[in-house]
């Protein structure tokens, strides 16, 4: 009984809860792509989108400079980027709804 | 092909029945991730005592040196039996260049900061690694590292004086630090780190599990009792407790 009385009283942790949303769908945006490992962040996107080239070195999440085909790796972290934001707005408008 | 596989210790220390919950989490494991599991269970050496639930118990956490010759698979992630597996973002692991991989950031499930004072340890500051999980493969590189570290376990008295930290009860964690440093040269920096935080939650947070969803239950700062779901996230569980009832309940 005071366990069940104990389980009602608790108050949800909304802080916690998107702390650990943002720290889930930030490991959710990594992604191996021509041998580095890249996290499809809005700079990621940003910095692809603003070259021309067919083929660009970037520096990726190990501080190794990865020779990429620009196009595919930027139609990779966009969708990516995407499904996972979509993925988290879902998931925070849960947890503002729980109690 | 390349093998791939997850190895859990296992020593069953007359309080916590750590067989039981390595059995659990290689389902888990199999379901998540569709990896086989390697689990270890002989008798490991003592690493002193510790305190759980105001119970002091044995910390038998010394064979994962042995990981090398102990690991079937030409890549292997080393698991706690604490570890609740339950997304299947270690395989991430695999698909990196790295050839050992270890979590050297930790972060506290609840946002209380438990964790905070724990990005290094000793009096000289030293970042810590959190052994934990950790990746490696067939390359000999990572058999110089866990033999470092079975040197460092063997001379751990020297190491806790030059490193200024306690030197008992022996931690994993120290250890592995250790070693990388002295393998790295001293030069820090993030190429043996796995690119996402621990989550964990500290002993005082009782954990249950309910449909794949993680619960936790715990007072904040000003005594309130707290309640948080997560789901679709790995998290490592200090309360050993709330593991065994986990284990027991699925």
């Amino acid at each position: 009984m005071d366990n069940l009385s104990e389980k009602i009283r608790a108050r949800f942790d909304h802080e916690a809860a998107k702390q650990v949303l943002r720290e889930k769908y930030e490991a959710k945006l990594l992604f191996a792509h021509q041998g580095g490992m890249f996290r499809a962040t809005s700079d990621l996107i940003v910095l692809l989108s603003s070259y021309g080239e067919d083929q660009m070195m970037v520096v990726d999440e190990y501080g190794t400079p990865v020779l990429v085909d620009r196009v595919s790796l930027l139609q990779e972290a966009k969708q990516r980027n995407q499904e996972q934001l979509n993925a988290w707005a879902v998931e925070l408008a849960d947890i503002r709804n729980q109690r | 092909m390349t093998k791939s596989g997850v190895l859990i210790y296992a020593s069953n220390n007359g309080t916590t029945d750590y067989e039981s919950m390595a059995n659990w989490s290689a389902d888990r494991i199999d379901r998540f991730l569709g990896l086989p599991t390697t689990i270890i269970t002989r008798k490991a050496e003592s690493g002193g005592s510790r305190r759980f639930d105001g119970e002091t118990q044995p910390w038998l956490n010394t064979s994962r040196t042995d990981a090398w010759n102990d690991s079937p698979y030409d890549e292997t992630i080393v698991l706690d039996a604490d570890y609740i597996v339950n997304s299947d973002i270690l395989l991430r692991l695999f698909d990196m260049r790295q050839d050992f991989l270890i979590h050297q950031h930790v972060s506290d499930a609840t946002n209380r900061g438990n964790f905070a004072g724990q990005a290094t340890f000793g009096e000289s500051k030293f970042p810590q690694s959190w052994a934990t999980v950790f990746y490696f493969n067939r390359d000999p590189w990572n058999e110089k590292i866990l033999n470092s570290v079975k040197k460092i376990k063997a001379n751990y008295k020297h190491f806790s004086d030059i490193y200024k930290f306690p030197d008992s009860p022996y931690r994993n964690d120290y250890a592995f630090s250790i070693a990388l440093g002295l393998h790295d040269g001293h030069i820090l920096g993030p190429m043996h780190s796995i690119p996402w935080p621990l989550a964990t939650t500290s002993e005082d947070v009782r954990v249950s599990l309910e449909d794949d969803v993680t619960v936790l239950r715990y007072k904040n700062d000003r005594g309130k009792e707290m309640t948080n779901k997560i789901s679709g996230l790995d998290i490592h569980v200090m309360n050993k407790q709330s593991m065994e009832a986990i284990c027991a309940g699925s």
